[in-house]
């Protein structure tokens, strides 16, 4: 773990930081979170991932 | 990743479905991840390629009904199979761009054994731009930032 801490005084920096930070590292660990991401938070809200409706429901729109 | 939605990509590949991931899990390639409610799948409406989707979809097991193969040659159709978080939406239409050039550009990733491509960071922009919603328009910023961010040297 990196334990240097920087000061900002600007939040556009600190916002840069973080994309230097993600963009840091490959593209496959960014996806991956993205999916563990998404995950937490739908259990935050009390829906827990279920695979299963991908063979049980399905919807088609029309665009307008 | 979810074990049924491995299945229904793996399914993908085995019938050679020429597709794009656009959408948030595009927007963690070029910016930041960010959480999403599904994965959005940009296909080619060729007919040979849907039928591979057809076929693939059928393989996997989805609750096809009355969907034909021709569903997925038509532009104005989009399908969602799922339920958020685990949920895919395949689109044969983007505004603003044709299918070929965004698989041109588009980059390969493999994540957890699963090769995908994934649009590139101009067609992404190009495509929430056409979109315009908030949230499309909250991504291209944090696209933007990030080409931008990586450009500039920290103190």
């Amino acid at each position: 773990m990196d334990k240097t801490i920087r000061r900002f005084t600007d939040p556009e920096e600190l916002k840069n930081e973080e994309y230097r930070y993600w963009q840091s590292v490959p593209a496959e660990e960014r996806i991956r979170a993205t999916w563990e991401h998404t995950i937490d938070c739908y259990r935050m809200k009390g829906v827990e991932a279920n695979g299963r409706g991908l063979r049980t429901t399905l919807v088609r729109f029309q665009r307008t | 990743m979810d074990e049924d939605l491995e299945q229904l990509l793996s399914a993908f590949n085995a019938h050679n479905v020429r597709h794009v991931v656009v959408g948030g899990h595009a927007v963690a390639v070029h910016a930041q991840p960010r959480a999403t409610k599904d994965l959005d799948v940009f296909i080619d409406r060729s007919p040979d390629n849907a039928r591979a989707v057809y076929a693939a979809l059928a393989e996997f097991g989805a609750p096809l009904g009355d969907t034909k193969p021709e569903d997925f040659e038509n532009p104005t159709s989009i399908l969602r199979l799922g339920v958020p978080p685990v949920c895919v939406e395949i689109m044969q239409h983007i505004d603003g761009l044709d299918f070929n050039s965004a698989w041109d550009a588009s980059s390969e990733h493999t994540v957890d054994g699963f090769t995908a491509r994934y649009i590139s960071a101009e067609h992404l922009i190009q495509s929430k731009l056409a979109a315009g919603r908030l949230q499309d328009l909250a991504d291209v910023a944090a696209v933007r930032q990030a080409q931008a961010a990586m450009k500039i040297k920290p103190e």
